[in-house]
């Protein structure tokens, strides 16, 4: 189940066209709900950085991926919003980089993640993305509708 | 990832063991004479013809085209390996009966239908009117598809569909006992097991022979050498090497992996040894045996519309954890994970198998390979592909390396040595 956020110079002025999986109705958010996932620009630019070490040989420098392996825009967000953030950056701590899994400390994956949402079109903050997953199960991930990018 | 370069069945055998010459083979003979009604006794083809009457002749191979310049991807495969054999168990989840289907190392396709029968089996024991199927790769979608002749309504959950699954990072070759146990961990009932599950998947492979579009198809490997081969023997535990999977959770040594060939040899062509001059290749020893392979592209078609034309229906979503799975309107679910099931499931027990490939601009009317000096070339409708076999380390090359980034040195390598085979051609 995926529900939509709009940023909140859109909300309510157009029309959610979810991605519903079915067992609960989207459900607009607040402008709130968007601008609550908290990453900075230095954050960001730090992520961008372990992104090009560690990420961009698989997931590609444009975030693109390859047939087989997953891009980082768009459905990357959609696949994961409706839940809390922690669960995004506990798969990425875990499982990634593919070749040494959960290589990267706290503090690399949550720059990382930061760099993700920037590229994803989530506006920057004045607070870093928080490594801590308990912090981060707090923090709620929905997608930017297609016009908030 | 399979690897056609192991002898599928059988001891070495020679020209006085040869089998009886196939129907396709006499068919072509016939073709070259022009039809049996329109043979004559004084055209070229007839005193070939002859030679065919003697028991053997020369086969008629176009070479294949190996540089550098035709490759059209690389790319590497994790075969999800797992000592005791794939995991075939259920369990309830709350109100759900999961079954778990994963882990078939590199005999993923090869199994596919038979691994899938048995899932499906245990999936149908509580007499679901509809299943959830997670994941589309070649184990997914099979198992869809049994289900749905099952009598089940099924929907797929899954954040990839074929071609964008792992599976199509396979080699596509008929390989059911490559990389799928250990032998010790797996114990001796796995042995029928696999012989079921290779026998269920070898039935239903044939039902895609002869479609003009060639989703499974057979074709001669040639292994080629410069030296005389001796007999083939399995290889044995080397007694120096203490570590095991018992004491370490990883295989050690080649002689841990399991080979269960010699059960399905009744299915299985034998290799023969070819009378020297009697094929075009210029290196002096050559053996064939004939094998069966998938053609990804036409194959990934046809079963993506089997399953749509049974009422099928995919649904794109990514789970987060497997709790998830009894939020599900279907209370029955078949887990297909393949290697994600490694982090999905916390199934430690899921030990990456790194291979990879490289594939060739097609020369589709072209059903053979070659295996020369640890360097296959196999050439299938939906492209020529290259692998790299000759690391010393031969089953355990690749265990326990997840790295998914290709590294164009080990084609470049293979290109090169298979050019001894296939010299580029001449051009103005």
């Amino acid at each position: 189940m995926s529900r939509l956020a709009l940023p909140a110079a859109l909300a309510g002025a157009l029309f959610l066209t979810g991605i519903a999986h079915g067992e609960k109705a989207a459900q607009p958010a607040t402008a709130a709900t968007a601008s609550a996932i908290p990453y900075t620009a230095a954050q960001a630019t730090r992520g961008k950085l372990q992104f090009i070490q560690h990420c961009a040989r698989c997931h590609g420098g444009n975030l693109d991926g390859t047939t087989e392996i997953p891009p980082l825009r768009a459905r990357f967000i959609r696949h994961w919003s409706g839940g809390t953030m922690d669960e995004v950056v506990g798969y990425i701590s875990r499982a990634m980089p593919i070749d040494k899994p959960g290589s990267l400390d706290p503090d690399a994956n949550a720059a990382i993640m930061a760099y993700l949402l920037q590229a994803n079109g989530f506006p920057a903050g004045s607070s870093d993305l928080p490594s801590d997953p308990v912090a981060l199960r707090r923090i709620p991930l929905m997608q930017l509708s297609a016009a908030g990018h | 990832m399979s690897d056609i370069s192991k002898p599928q069945g059988g001891a070495e055998r020679g020209p006085a063991h040869r089998r009886p010459i196939q129907r396709r083979e006499m068919l072509r003979g016939s073709l070259a004479a022009g039809g049996l009604l329109g043979a004559t006794a004084c055209t070229p083809a007839a005193s070939r013809f002859g030679a065919f009457a003697q028991g053997h002749y020369r086969p008629d191979l176009t070479p294949l085209r190996i540089s550098a310049d035709r490759i059209m991807e690389i790319k590497c495969c994790l075969r999800p390996f797992r000592a005791m054999g794939p995991r075939l168990d259920a369990e309830q989840i709350g109100d759900t009966l999961v079954v778990y289907n994963y882990g078939h190392g590199g005999s993923g396709w090869s199994l596919s239908w038979g691994s899938a029968d048995i899932a499906v089996e245990k999936a149908m024991s509580v007499l679901p009117k509809e299943i959830a199927v997670i994941g589309c790769g070649v184990i997914g979608l099979t198992t869809a598809i049994m289900a749905q002749r099952a009598g089940a309504k099924v929907t797929i959950y899954t954040r990839d569909q074929l071609p964008h699954t792992r599976s199509v990072r396979a080699q596509g070759s008929w390989t059911p006992d490559s990389r799928i146990a250990l032998t010790d961990p797996a114990g001796p009932a796995f042995g029928a097991l696999w012989e079921r599950m290779a026998r269920t998947s070898y039935y239903n492979f044939r039902s895609f022979l002869g479609l003009a579009d060639k989703p499974v198809d057979f074709g001669d490997n040639y292994t080629l050498s410069d030296h005389p081969a001796g007999p083939r023997e399995a290889e044995t535990l080397d007694p120096s090497i203490t570590a095991n999977y018992a004491t370490t959770g990883m295989p050690h040594q080649s002689a841990e992996f399991a080979s269960y060939m010699d059960r399905i040899r009744d299915i299985t062509p034998s290799r023969e040894i070819m009378p020297a001059g009697s094929t075009p290749f210029r290196q002096p020893f050559v053996a064939r045996q004939s094998h069966m392979f998938f053609n990804f592209t036409t194959y990934g078609h046809r079963m993506m519309d089997m399953f749509h034309a049974a009422g099928g229906s995919i649904v794109e979503r990514n789970f987060r954890s497997p709790g998830e799975f009894a939020s599900l309107p279907q209370k029955v679910v078949i887990v297909c994970l393949g290697y994600a099931a490694r982090d999905f499931l916390g199934d430690r027990s899921l030990i990456p198998v790194r291979g990879q490939t490289a594939w060739l601009v097609p020369q589709p009317d072209m059903n053979y390979g070659v295996y020369y000096k640890g360097f296959i070339a196999l050439s299938k409708a939906d492209g020529i592909v290259i692998q790299n076999v000759s690391s010393p380390l031969h089953e355990m090359a690749g265990v326990g390396d997840s790295n998914e980034v290709p590294i164009p040195q080990e084609t470049l390598e293979g290109i090169t040595r298979l050019q001894d085979v296939f010299p580029p051609e001449k051009t103005a």
